[in-house]
């Protein structure tokens, strides 16, 4: 029972952090209307960049290590928005190309890494050793930093989106872009920041699980999917639906890896979204996803 | 009625417009004898090439591979350009053929021959699966659950190994074909060659036969004219739903074929080197400009063979290829060539006929 | 103030707008008439900035401000209240008014702003904290002009405010945008018909088929017998 709990513990932990990831994959289609197919790529960059700042320099502290790589991602976001997808906005058919443009950006960025780091797994160490009893039951120190650091990026972006002028403006643009160019949003720049914010929130997703799984060049494409379907489950452009999915899913995996192993996670999460779009073809918070 | 890249929106976002018929677009009878001419000439090609090529038996690889791949992008454009539904879990029918003839030639020793049929018949029927749910929903959705079942699919064969799947390894060896007393092999590429001519022609004609009759042009009016196609009596549902199973079946027979033509079937199928070579093979043809994507396979499958030695650097170069193709040449080979022609025969058009003056030659 | 020289927008092969040319003077309270679909919220689209000619010029005070981004034109001052509403659903009455002062100019005019609002639409302060979802037509067309108000701004192209509306409201909704002119705005108002809008304007155009049928001031039209009988309903 004890280490049930432990389980539970870990699962909600992990829930939150794929609550940012997801998130980021939420306000990228929801905001700008661009399926990023290239995000498990920069997920992938943010756990390498981490790796190069932990290992390669200072002393490994997070703090160090969000400070130099969140900033990155951002502009690596908005050099990507800037570049690719602000150019391919005035044809009719953006949405297709722009899920093409970030697919070929995708198997370049996998591939850079390839070619800078290797095919060798990687792996970055913990960022705390040890571990602390609460209330009879032991959570490792690291557990409580993710879930730490995890929390406060989701505070700062809750308070970021409810209250600052730019977070109002880019939930403006996703719920009616027209009426935000009346009001006089300037659309391209919501766009950019939206996709560097995006761009970032992934990358901290990478940060704070890269200890957890092996690093690969190819190891972000799990983290796309697993964001596709807790976004597919919780309805896609519902934050409320993303954060409730997350929870759900990040508890199921923790379960699921306990008891079956890690191989059998992706084939539950997938069964787990079957029935909840058998029940709910939308998605728990979804509005209509019917055409027309 | 021409066919362009789909959008996803169905036009319903306030401020985007359906892209107007591109000017210039060839009437319908010219389009129609190019399609014709162009697969003609490519059987034709393909059926004398291998007295030319005699022994090499390298180059006849490639072609096979080429013409199996060139099948399946015939078979997704079919979806993409045409029908304007966006299935990002294409190679998923591929594996599902392909398995399905190597675990029935080698778990239940069923003659592969049976497994072409089977390989078929199981990708059509997943894609049909896999299209009841999404064909009602809006774009954006087909591509999500689509991409979702992709990248599901890798994992469920990994874990299945318990019902015969062969797990990560994947199964082989594969059984290869056999007629009267003689047994495919690798060192033998010619008959493998003939029926792969076979199965691509089949593809080729179905293709064709999907987009030209009045059935075919029935599900494009569907795509850009909703209401018009509803007025004539045609259920946009059963039609997406055939040409959906149509697409799955190309894709399963050409899967089951590459099963035992390569001797072996693993996850690997479903990597996404595999899914980027596809896309860059209809881009580069151009999306909804048959048999484009067909000639897009050839090239690809041939480019790739000289980049060999360049190893890691080769995915950069297709990853990067990709976006710049997306960027500057959305409509591939064939929409250059389309711009070409257009503006040739604007400049042609717009010069007075004067009555007994000479052409210029 | 506003001056649209011979305008022509597509909707891609469609051609909307034929060759139109008209202006506004300093705070006058020009309006549009018309029947439906014949190019009235286009010809607003386009002056606005949501839309770009195909060729012609907008010019206000001075300055060509055709195919400019839409939010530069608000910051100038150009501001546009669509048919069509657009308001921001998920967001409070409260939000979708603050969001209405985004540019840099109604910044810090924002407060003032919003109790010229709330002084216009008592109502609106009642439902401060409701959702733009929830709320009815006319509530709900209120916001719009309320949001619109609170950009700060010196020209203002109004589009059908009444459409739907009771004609308590209708009538309300009249007198507050002739306050508006008292105060100085210039206002471009599009109707489909009425006539007791077109007693208090300064100025009156006709659209049809996406061209001018007829312009001048309201003595002339009234003058003219087709306009009145089939347009202004005066009888």
């Amino acid at each position: 029972m004890r280490e049930f709990i432990e389980v539970l513990i870990t699962g909600f932990t992990i829930g939150i952090v794929y609550f940012l990831v997801a998130v980021g994959f939420t306000l990228c289609y929801g905001v700008g209307r661009v399926l990023n197919y290239a995000y498990g790529s920069f997920f992938t960059w943010g756990a390498y960049l981490a790796w190069v700042i932990a290992v390669g320099y200072a002393s490994l502290n997070y703090f160090l290590v969000f400070i130099v790589v969140l900033p990155i991602m951002f502009l690596m976001g908005l050099a990507v928005d800037q570049v690719i997808i602000r150019p391919l906005r005035s044809r009719p058919e953006f949405e297709f190309s722009v899920l093409l443009a970030t697919l070929g950006l995708a198997v370049f960025l996998d591939n850079l890494v390839l070619v800078i780091f290797g095919p060798r797994t990687k792996s970055l160490p913990a960022f705390l050793e040890g571990s602390v009893k609460i209330g009879g039951f032991t959570i490792s120190w690291q557990l409580l930093a993710m879930f730490a650091f995890a929390l406060v990026v989701a505070v700062v972006l809750f308070v970021f989106m409810a209250k600052t002028r730019t977070g109002m403006s880019m939930r403006a643009v996703a719920q009616d872009p027209v009426g935000a160019r009346i009001v006089g949003i300037p659309l391209y720049r919501v766009f950019a920041i939206t996709f560097g914010i995006s761009t970032l929130l992934c990358g901290a997703g990478g940060i704070l699980l890269a200890p957890r799984f092996f690093m690969t060049p190819l190891g972000g494409w799990t983290f796309l999917v697993k964001a596709l379907i807790i976004v597919i489950a919780g309805g896609l452009g519902s934050i409320k639906g993303t954060l409730y999915a997350s929870f759900i899913l990040g508890i199921l995996e923790a379960i699921v890896g306990w008891k079956l192993g890690l191989l059998w996670v992706m084939p539950f999460w997938f069964l787990v979204l079957f029935v909840i779009l058998l029940v709910r073809p939308a998605g728990l918070f979804g509005a209509t996803a019917r055409k027309g | 009625m021409t066919a362009h890249m789909p959008d996803m929106n169905d036009g319903r976002t306030s401020g985007r417009r359906k892209e107007p018929p591109l000017p210039g677009d060839r009437p319908k009878a010219l389009r129609l004898s190019r399609q014709t001419g162009m697969v003609m000439g490519m059987i034709v090609i393909l059926a004398l090439l291998p007295l030319a090529l005699g022994d090499s038996n390298y180059t006849m690889r490639l072609l096979v591979v080429s013409m199996i791949w060139g099948g399946v992008a015939i078979a997704w454009d079919l979806l993409l350009g045409y029908a304007g539904i966006f299935n990002l879990g294409q190679i998923g029918f591929f594996a599902i053929g392909a398995y399905t003839s190597a675990m029935l030639s080698e778990n239940a020793g069923i003659n592969p021959w049976w497994g072409l049929l089977a390989g078929a018949a199981t990708g059509g029927i997943i894609a049909v699966l896999i299209g009841l749910p999404c064909l009602r929903l809006a774009g954006i959705y087909i591509a999500l659950l689509t991409l979702a079942f992709y990248e599901v699919l890798a994992p469920l064969l990994t874990v299945g190994a318990a019902i015969g799947t062969g797990g990560k390894r994947g199964i082989s060896p594969v059984t290869p074909y056999s007629i009267g007393g003689y047994t495919f092999s690798g060192s033998n590429q010619i008959p493998w060659y003939y029926l792969a001519l076979g199965l691509f022609i089949v593809c080729l004609a179905v293709g064709f036969f999907a987009i030209n009759s009045r059935f075919g042009t029935s599900f494009v009016a569907l795509h850009d004219s909703e209401s018009f196609a509803q007025s004539l009596g045609i259920s946009r549902y059963k039609v997406s739903l055939l040409i959906v199973g149509l697409s799955g079946l190309m894709t399963g027979l050409m899967g089951a074929f590459y099963a035992h033509y390569t001797g072996v079937v693993s996850p690997r199928v479903l990597g996404l080197e595999v899914f980027i070579y596809l896309v860059i093979m209809v881009l580069l043809g151009g999306i909804g400009k048959f048999p484009g994507p067909a000639i897009g396979a050839f090239i690809i499958i041939f480019v790739n063979d000289w980049l060999r030695e360049f190893d890691r650097w080769r995915l950069l170069i297709f990853g990067a290829l990709v976006v710049i193709m997306v960027m500057l040449a959305p409509r591939g080979m064939m929409g250059a060539i389309d711009s070409v022609q257009a503006a040739v025969r604007r400049r042609r058009e717009s010069r007075p006929v004067e009555p007994g003056a000479e052409e210029t030659p | 103030m506003l001056e649209v020289e011979s305008i022509n927008t597509f909707y891609g092969e469609y051609q909307a707008i034929h060759d139109v040319s008209l202006r506004v003077e300093s705070g006058a309270l020009v309006s549009i008439f018309g029947p439906n679909g014949h190019g009235k919220s286009t010809l607003l689209k386009t002056i606005c900035g949501l839309m770009k000619p195909a060729s012609g010029i907008v010019r206000f005070e001075g300055q060509e401000i055709q195919g400019l981004p839409s939010h530069r034109l608000v910051e100038m001052g150009v501001v546009l209240i669509s048919e069509e509403r657009h308001l921001f659903p998920e967001m409070t009455v409260m939000e979708n008014l603050r969001l209405g002062a985004y540019n840099k100019n109604a910044r810090g005019k924002e407060a003032e702003n919003l109790e010229l609002v709330f002084g216009m639409f008592p109502r609106l302060k009642e439902f401060a904290k409701k959702t733009a979802l929830t709320l009815s037509g006319g509530e709900a067309r209120m916001l719009a002009i309320g949001r619109g108000l609170m950009s700060n701004a010196g020209f203002l192209a109004i589009d059908e405010p009444s459409f739907g509306l009771a004609p308590i409201l209708r009538t309300q909704v009249f007198e507050q945008i002739v306050a508006l002119r008292e105060r100085g705005l210039s206002i471009l108002l599009v109707e489909q018909t009425t006539g007791d809008i077109a007693e208090q304007s300064d100025y009156i155009y006709l659209l049809e088929d996406g061209r001018i049928a007829f312009s001048g001031s309201k003595d002339e039209a009234l003058r003219d017998d087709a306009v009145r009988k089939v347009f202004l309903g005066i009888t």
